[in-house]
C-alpha cells in the first residue's frame, strides 16, 4: 500500500491510522526515534514520505526529535513526531519551548506502562497529568485521546489543524491498546477532509510582529526564508520576539499563552456523551477504557440497568463547564483509569461533595474489562 | 555617530540593542564581526540565512544580527538546525555555540550532525568554561585549571573539538582564534562556502570568569596568550617538534568533499520515486 | 584643521592636505567598554585609553588603515573608513 487509500475500507492498525492521518493532513516533516509501542508510526512514514518527496529523519534521540520538528515547523513544514513514556519525558523541555515560542507541531504519545522503562509492550494511561504539566512553567496544553482506529486517523488530522489554529503543540495520545489494535476503517474521499492551510502574514515586512495579538489570541506566523526575518527565543519575549524582563511585557506574554486556550474552550471541547441525562450512575472514561465502557453499557442494558458514559475526546483543556453542568447532579461517577488515579482528580474537583466519585484503577498492564465495569456499576446501584 | 556608518551595521538588527550583552574584552563580539564580514564577502541574501544557537554567552549572538534567528535550548542548536534545513533546504544554516553547549549537553548532537554530514556550519566559540552561569568547567577546560566547580584544579582530561568532529565525519574542520582575526575571517569564509558539516573552533578569552580564576590578567593579556601560545599549521610544519610543544595549532585540518545530507536525502527520494515534484 | 593656507599654497591645495589628515579611524564612545584591545595591538600606537575608560584616537596621522583595531574590537565600536573591507555586496540592508 502506498499513500492514503481514499474512499476504501481496510483493516488498519491504530498506529498505521495515525501515520495515514498525518499523510492526509499534508505532513511535510517527521523526525522521530523508535520506541515501543509507537514505532509503527515512524516506520510507516519512513516508507511513505520519501515516495512523495517529503522529509523524514530518524534522529539520535527524542530530544533531537522534538528539537528538529520545531525547527522544521519554523522553516515552513507541517511537522510531527511519535514516542511513548520515556521519550515523552525527554521531550518535555522541547515541548515547553514550542509552547513558549508558539510553534505548531503534533506530538504522538502512545501510552505504555510506567514509570521509567515500565511495561514497554503493555497498556497504561499514566501520562495524563504529564501531558498537562510535564514541562516546567505555566503553559497551555491541547491533548486529544482517541478511542478507536478511526479516531486515530481523524484526530491526527484534527491535531494538525488545531496546532495551526492555536499556534501551539498538540499532543495526540492513544494508549497502547488503541495504537496496536486493528479495526475496520473506511477512509473518507479525498475532498471530504478539512485541512487547515498554514497561516501566513500579509502585512508589510517592517510591520510584522511575530507574536501579534489578534481577536483569536494568535496571529499568522511567518516562516524562515519567507522574507520576514524574525527572532525566536525561549526567553520570555515581547510581541516582536525579543527577550524582555519588563513587567508589563512579561505579564502580557504569559496571559497571551493562557488566554489563547482559555478564551476559546468552546472550539477545543469535544466530548462523547451516551445516556448521561437519564442515568444516576455515569462512567467517566477515555481512551481504550471507553471501548469496555460501551460494552458494559450494553450488558447492563440487557439487565435493564441504566448507566451513562461521559468520555472527553479532548482531555486537555479539561471540559470543566460541561462536566460541572452534566455531572454535578449525579449520584455516582465511576472513573475507570489504567493508572493509580489521574483524571479522577479533575472530576472530584468539579463535583460537589454530594456526588460520589468512585475509582476503578487497573495498573497491571492489562485492560479494564467490561465485566469489571459491570461489577463496579452494580455495586453502587 | 558619524553620518556614514560601517557597512557591517547593515547586518545588525538595531543600533538600539548595542552596546551588547557581552563583557568588556570578551571575544564573542569579534567572532560576530568575522561572521558578518564573511557573509558580506559571499553576498548572501539575508532572507536565506538562519542563525541558530543554544544557550550560553555565545548563543546570545542571534538576537543582534538581521537574519532569520533561532535561539533554542541548551545543547540542541544542531538538532533544531537539522529540522529547519530539512524542511527548507534553501536556508543556509549557521549554528553558533559555546564549548559547553556544543561539547557537553550538545555532544550527542554534534557527533551525529557530523556523522550525517548535515549541511550546517557550526562556529564553536571556545573560552574553556561555562561563562554565562559563572565560570564552571566545561569539556574543554584544560587539566589543572581553576573554575567555579574545580576549585582545586580540573582533574578531567579535555576534548579536542577538532579531532572529535573530524573523527565523527565532518567535511570541514578548522581552528582559529580572535587575536588572529584576519586569518579567522578567511577560515570562516571557507567554512561558510561548502556543503556537509563544517566546524570552526574559535578560541576566545573569557576575562571575567576563566581569565580571572586562572590569573590570566585582563583581556589584553589573554589576547597576548592567544598570540603567543598558538601557531598556524603551516608555520608549525616548518618548525622542529620542540618549538611547537605546548602550542595550540590553528588552521584548516579537514577539507573534504563528502556528500552533504540534503543531497543524500534528495538522491533517496529520486531513487525510490523518480519524477515526483519535490 | 589649520585655518589658513601655508605660504605659497592655494586654498584648494590647503583643503586637500587637511582632508588627508582627517582621521581614518573613529571610535564610538557610547559602545566602547574600555577593554583596551584596540589600543594594545595597534601596530602604530594611534590609540590611547583615556581617563574616561574609553579608547581615543590620539595620533591619527600615524594610522595605516590596517583596520586590525576595527576587526579586533568586540563591541563594533571602532570604524576605519576605507578600511580595505570591500563595499558591501549585499543588496539588502539599510540602517535600523
Amino acid at each position: 500500500m502506498s499513500g492514503v487509500p481514499w474512499g476504501e475500507t481496510k483493516l488498519v492498525q491504530g498506529n498505521e491510522a495515525v501515520a495515514l492521518g498525518a499523510l492526509a493532513a499534508g505532513i511535510d516533516f517527521f523526525a522521530g526515534y523508535p520506541i515501543t509501542p509507537s514505532t509503527e508510526v515512524a516506520e510507516i512514514l519512513a516508507r511513505e514520505m520519501p515516495l512523495i518527496g517529503k522529509k523524514w529523519i530518524q534522529m539520535e534521540d527524542e530530544i533531537a526529535s522534538i528539537s528538529a520538528i520545531i525547527g522544521g515547523s519554523l522553516a515552513g513544514g507541517r511537522s510531527m513526531t511519535a514516542t511513548s513514556g520515556p521519550g515523552f519525558s525527554l521531550m518535555q523541555e522541547g515541548l515547553g519551548y514550542a509552547c513558549m515560542t508558539e510553534v505548531p507541531l503534533v506530538l504522538v504519545n502512545v501510552m505504555r506502562g510506567g514509570p521509567s522503562t515500565g511495561l514497554p509492550t503493555q497498556v497504561a494511561q499514566g501520562d495524563v497529568m504529564q501531558a498537562r504539566w510535564g514541562t516546567h512553567g505555566d503553559h497551555p496544553a491541547i491533548v486529544l485521546a482517541p478511542s478507536d482506529v478511526s479516531e486515530c486517523f481523524s484526530l491526527t488530522i484534527e491535531a494538525f489543524n488545531l496546532a495551526e489554529e492555536f499556534r501551539t503543540p498538540v499532543i495526540l495520545m492513544p494508549d497502547e491498546v488503541i495504537g496496536h489494535m486493528r479495526e475496520k476503517l473506511t477512509f473518507p474521499a479525498e475532498g471530504e477532509i478539512c485541512v487547515e492551510p498554514p497561516s501566513s502574514p500579509d502585512v508589510p515586512l517592517e510591520w510584522y510582529e511575530h507574536y501579534h495579538t489578534s481577536a483569536t489570541g494568535v496571529s499568522p506566523m511567518a516562516h524562515f526564508g519567507s522574507g520576514y526575518r524574525f527572532h525566536v527565543t525561549g526567553l520570555t519575549h515581547d510581541t516582536h520576539g525579543f527577550p524582555t524582563r519588563k513587567v508589563d511585557e512579561v505579564i502580557s506574554k504569559m496571559n497571551r499563552l493562557k488566554h489563547k486556550i482559555t478564551r476559546r474552550l468552546d472550539v477545543l471541547e469535544n466530548n462523547m456523551i451516551h445516556g448521561v441525562e437519564e442515568s444516576d450512575v455515569v462512567i467517566f472514561c477515555y481512551g481504550s477504557v471507553y471501548r469496555s465502557a460501551l460494552a458494559a453499557q450494553k450488558i447492563l442494558a440487557r439487565q435493564r440497568k441504566k448507566v451513562g458514559i461521559f468520555r472527553p475526546v479532548t482531555i486537555w483543556p479539561f471540559p470543566d463547564r460541561t462536566v460541572k453542568e452534566l455531572l454535578d447532579s449525579k449520584n455516582v461517577i465511576i472513573v475507570p483509569e489504567l493508572n493509580q488515579g489521574q483524571m479522577i482528580h479533575e472530576v472530584e474537583r468539579l463535583t460537589s461533595d454530594s456526588v460520589r466519585v468512585v475509582p476503578l484503577q487497573r495498573y497491571d498492564g492489562y485492560e479494564i474489562t467490561p465485566e469489571q465495569l459491570v461489577a463496579a456499576v452494580l455495586e453502587v446501584m | 555617530m558619524p553620518a556614514r556608518l560601517p557597512y557591517s551595521y547593515k547586518y545588525l538588527r538595531s543600533k538600539k540593542k548595542f552596546p551588547h550583552v557581552w563583557c568588556p574584552g570578551c571575544g564573542i563580539g569579534i567572532v560576530m564581526g568575522s561572521i558578518i564580514r564573511a557573509i558580506d564577502s559571499l553576498g548572501w541574501e539575508l532572507d536565506d540565512i538562519l542563525m541558530v544557537s543554544g544557550i550560553g554567552c555565545t548563543s546570545r549572538m542571534p538576537v543582534y544580527v538581521d537574519f532569520n534567528t533561532l535561539h533554542t535550548t541548551h545543547g540542541r542548536a544542531l538538532a533544531f538546525g537539522t529540522g529547519a534545513k530539512m524542511a527548507n533546504p534553501k536556508l543556509k544554516v549557521l549554528a553558533v555555540m559555546g564549548d559547553g553547549d556544543s561539547m557537553a549537553i550538545g555532544g550527542n548532537h554534534i557527533i551525529h550532525a557530523a556523522r550525517r554530514n548535515m549541511d550546517i556550519t557550526a562556529i564553536i566559540v571556545n573560552n574553556n568554561n561555562y561563562g554565562m552561569t559563572g565560570g564552571q568547567f566545561s569539556p574543554t577546560t584544560p587539566q589543572g585549571a581553576k573554575t567555579a566547580t574545580t576549585p582545586y584544579g580540573m582533574i578531567e582530561p579535555d576534548f579536542d573539538v577538532c579531532k572529535l568532529t573530524e573523527a565523527a565525519g565532518a567535511n570541514f574542520v578548522a581552528r582559529g582564534d580572535v587575536y588572529h582575526v584576519i586569518e579567522l575571517d578567511g577560515i570562516i569564509k571557507k567554512a561558510l562556502s561548502g556543503s556537509g558539516f563544517r566546524v570552526v573552533e574559535t578560541l576566545s578569552p573569557c576575562p571575567t570568569n576563566f581569565g580571572r580564576a586562572n590569573k590570566q590578567g585582563d583581556a589584553v593579556n589573554m589576547m597576548e596568550l592567544l598570540r603567543d601560545e598558538t601557531i598556524n599549521i603551516a608555520q608549525a610544519s616548518k618548525l622542529p617538534k620542540e618549538k611547537t610543544q605546548g602550542k595550540t595549532v590553528r588552521g584548516i585540518f579537514v577539507d573534504r568533499d563528502g556528500m552533504g545530507y540534503t543531497e543524500r536525502y534528495q538522491k533517496l527520494c529520486d531513487r525510490v520515486s523518480p519524477g515526483v515534484k519535490k | 584643521m589649520s585655518e589658513r593656507p601655508a605660504k605659497g599654497q592655494t586654498v584648494e591645495e590647503h583643503c586637500k592636505t587637511e582632508d588627508k589628515k582627517a582621521p581614518a579611524v573613529h571610535i564610538f564612545p557610547e559602545w566602547c567598554k574600555g577593554c583596551g584591545i584596540c589600543v594594545a595591538f595597534c601596530p602604530k600606537q594611534v590609540l590611547e585609553m583615556g581617563k574616561d575608560q574609553k579608547a581615543h584616537v590620539v595620533h591619527p596621522e600615524r594610522c595605516i588603515e590596517c583596520a586590525l583595531c576595527a576587526r579586533r574590537c568586540p563591541e563594533f565600536a571602532v570604524y576605519v573608513s576605507g578600511d580595505g573591507i570591500k563595499e558591501s555586496k549585499n543588496k539588502d540592508g539599510g540602517e535600523k
